[in-house]
């Protein structure tokens, strides 16, 4: 599905990204972790080309995302932002809708507005359609915005952060939501997430960067190895499962 | 409103888009009539049948307005019909630019002049004055809008122009437009402040905004413009929804080309600004506020919202000039005052009534 090789961006003169190689199998959930500064909601703008890569490559299905057109990618690639800003005026209906603006002129608008109704109805908000989003809890508002991804219709979902803020009950929510999204429609999801512990059990593959690079790649019990955290985060840690659930407790940062 | 279902949830949402229709279509209505109101009313009070008839009477059999002298007809084709439309085009175009303008910078402060067009157009509009343009009796009228409008124009390249070094993102818009601001504030002042006691007082009253003496000629070039720019910001509705509700990511993401986008809606906002401001004079709060009623009243979709915060300016405008008209006739006070004492408790009352999300 996505193929990441030899990655780089940066800001200003300042390298963020530093030759990234990561691949996205179909069907596939993969988290990205690591500290802050890393580069991980870097890497998920230059995926969806919000941000320009100075080097390497992005492909999609086989085809480099450069040369898709503008709508063509947001047709291609649903984005879950992080929620910051302004909170608009708009109902969560609007919201969602407006997933549909790269399909706009493609299908009749019947079509459309039964896949909006869809999302709203997949991530449980059909009560709530008609209200404000800046009304709405956080845990609401996550769904909207996952609904609109769904509305958006791309075979690859790119969330960042999507737990940020969110108390321990939508924090689940949201990481069930994906996981089942990407379960029934045999879609993938890149997610860019903090939580060890919801990455590594929702997840089919960790990526851990650290300084822009890739330090591991693969399964949670191998990428977060009590030597990787020590290596990436400067802690100490006890990784292991209970009642077959991961965890990561930090116990103390290494001087 | 709570949806219990899927089927509920289409009905609703169907219901939904014709209350919203409807509300702007009561909006158009409520317009017309304080378009034929204010016609009725001045020096002499002339009937709404009587106007509706006078009005259309080109396109009616010679009988239907018989009664009607023929300069009654003339008062209503010469004065006050292009005086209430030159309102109406006015209200609508300042608050569109403003929903416009609010959209694509997220925030609640902007107004259709914030890059500077009113202070650099009132600059143009000294000049002219200063140097003596203003006053030749057959062309003066064009140059002072003229040198109003291109000032303005020229403020605004610059705007767009320095933004384009940074990379037009909407604080710098802002920034640059709050910066050029008070470059052309300190401008006008200089003029003033050698301008001789005549000049001096020709350039206050330029900028008190008036719709006094409006002329065709002037209803139709800034009509033009307007008719121009309002189809651009409607045709970005969905844009404009995507950059309010997330920025340039999301809007990017949702497959919009942001930075060109942008660039449309500001020059059709700015055109249109321009305009109306050149003919005018500044014509504060409209702009801001109009945008504000209009949100709280029909909610932000920008497809709905951009006509209906129109007709709220276009009502504004109309009934601010109309009050300055009658109030203390046969003095007129300026509209551009006379919207301020308007516009300011009904968007207070709004403001205290409605719940704090609804704010942006």
């Amino acid at each position: 599905m996505l193929e990441i090789a030899g990655l780089q961006y940066g800001y200003h003169g300042t390298p963020v990204l530093k030759g990234i190689d990561l691949n996205v199998a179909a069907g596939e959930v993969v988290s990205i972790v690591g500290p802050n500064g890393a580069g991980k909601s870097t890497l998920l703008k230059c995926v969806n080309r919000i941000l320009r890569p100075t080097a390497g490559t992005v492909s999609l299905e086989g085809r480099a995302a450069s040369a898709y057109a503008r709508r063509e990618l947001a047709r291609t690639i649903s984005y879950v932002p992080q929620q910051t800003g302004p909170t608009p005026l708009l109902s969560v209906i609007d919201m969602v809708g407006l997933g549909r603006a790269p399909h706009r002129g493609q299908a009749p608008a019947a079509h459309d507005r039964a896949i909006v109704m869809d999302a709203i109805e997949a991530v449980g908000l059909v009560p709530l359609a008609f209200r404000l989003f800046a009304e709405l809890s956080g845990g609401e508002r996550q769904r909207v915005l996952i609904a609109r991804a769904l509305a958006q219709e791309g075979r690859l979902m790119l969330l960042d952060e999507p737990t940020n803020a969110l108390d321990l009950r939508h924090q689940l929510d949201a990481m069930i939501l994906v996981r089942r999204i990407v379960r029934e429609r045999g879609t993938s999801a890149l997610i860019a997430i903090h939580d060890l512990g919801l990455a590594s059990r929702f997840s089919d593959r960790l990526v851990l960067l650290s300084a822009g690079r890739v330090y591991a790649d693969g399964e949670w019990t191998s990428v977060l190895s009590p030597a990787h955290l020590e290596g990436v985060y400067g802690v100490t840690a006890e990784v292991g499962t209970a009642n077959g659930l991961p965890y990561v407790i930090p116990k103390r940062q290494t001087p | 409103m709570t949806v219990e279902s899927r089927a509920d949830l289409s009905r609703k949402w169907s219901r939904q888009r014709t209350r919203q229709l409807l509300l702007v279509g009561l909006g158009l209505l409520v317009l017309v009539s304080a378009m034929v109101l204010s016609m009725s009313l001045g020096v002499t009070i002339m009937r709404p049948g009587v106007i509706v008839r006078a009005v259309l009477s080109p396109l009616l059999p010679s009988a239907w307005y018989a009664d009607i002298p023929a300069v009654q007809i003339a008062v209503l084709y010469n004065l006050r019909l292009p005086r209430t439309v030159m309102a109406v085009i006015g209200g609508a175009a300042l608050a569109a630019a403003g929903v416009s303008m609010q959209g694509i910078s997220r925030n609640p402060l902007v107004s259709p002049y914030t890059l500077g067009i009113s202070p650099a157009a009132a600059f143009g509009a000294s000049l002219a004055i200063l140097f003596g343009l203003a006053a030749h009796p057959a062309t003066g009228r064009f140059w002072m809008v003229g040198a109003a409008f291109v000032s303005a124009l020229t403020c605004a390249a610059l705007v767009l122009g320095l933004s384009a070094l940074r990379g037009v993102t909407s604080t710098v818009l802002i920034l640059a437009g709050v910066g050029l601001t008070y470059l052309f504030s300190a401008l006008t002042a200089t003029i003033q402040f050698v301008a001789s006691e005549q000049q001096l007082a020709a350039i206050i009253q330029w900028t008190f905004g008036s719709l006094n003496g409006r002329t065709w000629d002037e209803v139709a070039i800034a009509g033009a413009i307007v008719a121009a720019s309002l189809p651009v910001l409607q045709a970005h509705a969905p844009a404009l929804d995507a950059l309010a509700t997330g920025g340039d990511e999301v809007a990017t993401s949702l497959g919009f080309a942001v930075a060109r986008t942008r660039l449309l809606i500001t020059v059709a906002a700015v055109l249109a600004t321009a305009a109306i401001v050149s003919f005018t004079g500044v014509i504060a709060f409209v702009g801001l506020v109009a945008p504000h009623i209009a949100r709280m009243l029909i909610g932000g979709n920008h497809r709905v919202l951009i006509p209906f915060a129109a007709i709220i300016g276009a009502l504004l405008l109309l009934i601010a000039d109309l009050i300055g008209r009658l109030a203390f006739a046969p003095i007129i006070i300026p509209v551009g005052i006379v919207v301020a004492y308007l516009g300011v408790p009904l968007f207070l009352h709004l403001l205290l009534s409605r719940r704090q999300e609804m704010l942006v």
